[in-house]
């Protein structure tokens, strides 16, 4: 397929200032990446390595303090550009809305006719499993259900660049495995290009075609690992032996990184 | 089911209600504290009487005005100060302060500005009522989730859009509890001043009974006070919770 570059990252870097004026906390430092359009791609790193504040910038809703980044080749700068779709760490549902009525808002007021609202909406819970749902007001759902609900409101709108900050967090193992198979799903059939910020190695060797392995604060990429799954890829991965290699290297990595950001 | 059941839960609290003013009244003596089939009487003839309509419609009139001004300006001011800090930090504390002070001391200052009549118990009912609103606004405003501005961002809602699908029903419920106790508070700072500096309404009228020990008509007008306030709240909180649910 066509690799033409989606996100190009370029030297950020991003500093925090401390309320109260004194100090500061540096996030990001040097961050530079090439992101391939409809690629996969994951990042791993120690809690609080900037990875949040990496996807805040790459989403337009933080301007970096340093360097640059580009989305097809425009450059994004503290405003959301179009063609982007976010699912937060934080449960974004919306209490006041049924379960259909979150999934549609971002769908509203965009000229779109009520069949094609119904249309995509409809095919949205669908593919998340929410059919049953619809009626439902967010406080009814778990954690989980809450989080497929905004990746189904994401989804409706098309996204050509998808950031999912991790999104599986509040779900069991298994269902969590699941999840990442519709993801996988996800990407083949939209062609998007995926980037997933995830706590779990496994996760992260089991779905993307490459991962970038981020430092302790301030975050940087240290490495990245290609996995070369073909696209059609099934769960038979996890018996491949080089799933094993996969992880063992991303550990490896991240070991030493978890340590520090652990102050030992 | 669930609604019958209220339903008995609010009678009962009346019933006992009524049976413990007839109780206190027998103890104390009906000419202190006239029994509730004596004060019924008496607010069947109260609302023969001519005056008593002209009073009621006066109190009803500035109360619906203080209400008005209180929500409307509370809710503007609130807006202000949750939406920019600078001015919440720099006004915000005067509201707090206004809060807290008994606004009886105030006053003699509302007098100086508005005169004797009707504007100053207007007045005295906004005090009451505007700062509590403008200050849950505000509070309202604050507590946005900040995942819930970001996902506006990313949807690309418009400033308006934004505003009536975000922030609206995101601060509803806390509007909703701010207008009951402005409800309250509008009514008790009209009735207040009434009693302090006027010529007409349920509070001078309240006043003048105190003056010439008219057990009946006072026990009449708090019922009616009682009565309006209680089941207003009770009204304004049933529609809070069915919006819940
Ligand atoms: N708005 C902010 N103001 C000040 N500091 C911030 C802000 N957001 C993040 N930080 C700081 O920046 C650093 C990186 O935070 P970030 O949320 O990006 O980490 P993370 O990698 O996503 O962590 P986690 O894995 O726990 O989600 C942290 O030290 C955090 O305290
Ligand atoms: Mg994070």
């Amino acid at each position: 397929m066509a690799a033409s570059a989606s996100v190009v990252l370029d030297g950020v870097g991003h500093v925090f200032p401390v309320a109260g004026g004194r100090g500061a906390v540096r996030a990001l430092e040097q961050v530079s990446l090439t992101i391939a359009g409809g690629e996969f791609f994951a990042i791993i790193g120690p809690s609080g390595c900037g990875k949040s504040t990496l996807l805040d910038i790459l989403a337009g809703l933080l301007a970096p303090g340093e360097g640059r980044v580009t989305f097809d080749g425009a450059e994004i700068r503290g405003t959301v550009p179009d063609g982007i779709g976010v699912v937060f760490q934080d449960d974004a549902s919306f209490p006041w809305l049924s379960v259909w009525d979150n999934v549609a808002f971002g769908l509203r007021g965009r000229g779109l006719d009520k069949s094609e609202i119904a249309g995509r909406v409809g095919a949205a819970l669908d593919f998340m499993g929410l059919k049953e749902f619809a009626r439902h007001r967010p406080a009814q759902l778990s954690g989980g259900m809450r989080q497929r609900v905004c990746i189904a409101r994401t989804l409706v709108l098309r996204p050509r660049l998808f950031l999912l900050d991790e999104p599986f967090a509040a779900l069991d193992q298994q269902t969590r495995l699941l999840m990442g198979y519709e993801l996988l799903r996800l990407w083949r059939e939209t062609g998007a290009t995926v980037v997933l910020v995830t706590h779990s190695l496994d996760e992260a060797a089991m779905l993307a075609d490459r991962i970038g392995v981020m430092s302790s604060r301030p975050g940087r990429f240290i490495e990245t690992v290609a996995t070369e799954w073909p696209r059609e890829r099934s769960s038979q991965i996890l018996t491949d032996p080089r799933f094993g290699d996969v992880t063992s290297r991303l550990w490896e990595k991240l070991r030493a990184e978890s340590l520090r950001a652990m102050g030992r | 089911m669930k609604r019958a059941q209220t339903w008995l839960d609010g009678a009962a609290v009346i019933v006992a209600i009524l049976l413990a003013w007839q109780f206190l009244s027998l103890i104390v003596g009906a000419h202190v504290l006239p029994p509730p089939r004596a004060t019924a009487g008496r607010l069947v003839t109260l609302v023969g009487e001519p005056r008593f309509l002209a009073d009621l419609a006066s109190t009803a009139e500035a109360y619906v005005i203080a209400l008005a001004i209180g929500m409307a300006g509370g809710l503007v001011l609130g807006v202000a100060f949750g939406g920019w800090r600078l001015i919440g930090d720099s006004f915000e504390p005067f509201m707090h302060l206004l809060v807290a002070t008994p606004k009886v001391t105030l006053y003699p200052v509302i007098l100086l500005l508005f005169g004797l009549g009707d504007s100053a118990k207007i007045a005295f009912g906004v005090l009451h009522a505007l700062p509590p609103v403008a200050i849950m606004t505000a509070n309202a405003i604050r507590t946005v989730r900040p995942v819930h501005r970001k996902t506006a961002l990313t949807l690309r809602l418009s400033p308006t859009a934004y505003a009536t699908r975000l922030l609206v029903p995101a601060v509803l419920p806390d509007i909703l509890g701010a207008f009951r106790v402005c409800f309250a508070q509008a009514l008790l700072g009209v009735l207040v001043g009434e009693m302090f500096a006027s010529t007409r309404g349920l509070g001078h009228l309240l006043m003048a009974s105190i003056g010439v020990d008219d057990n009946p008509t006072i026990l009449a007008i708090v019922a009616i006070v009682f009565v309006f306030a209680g089941g207003g709240s009770a009204a304004l909180l049933a529609a809070a919770s069915r919006r819940k649910s």
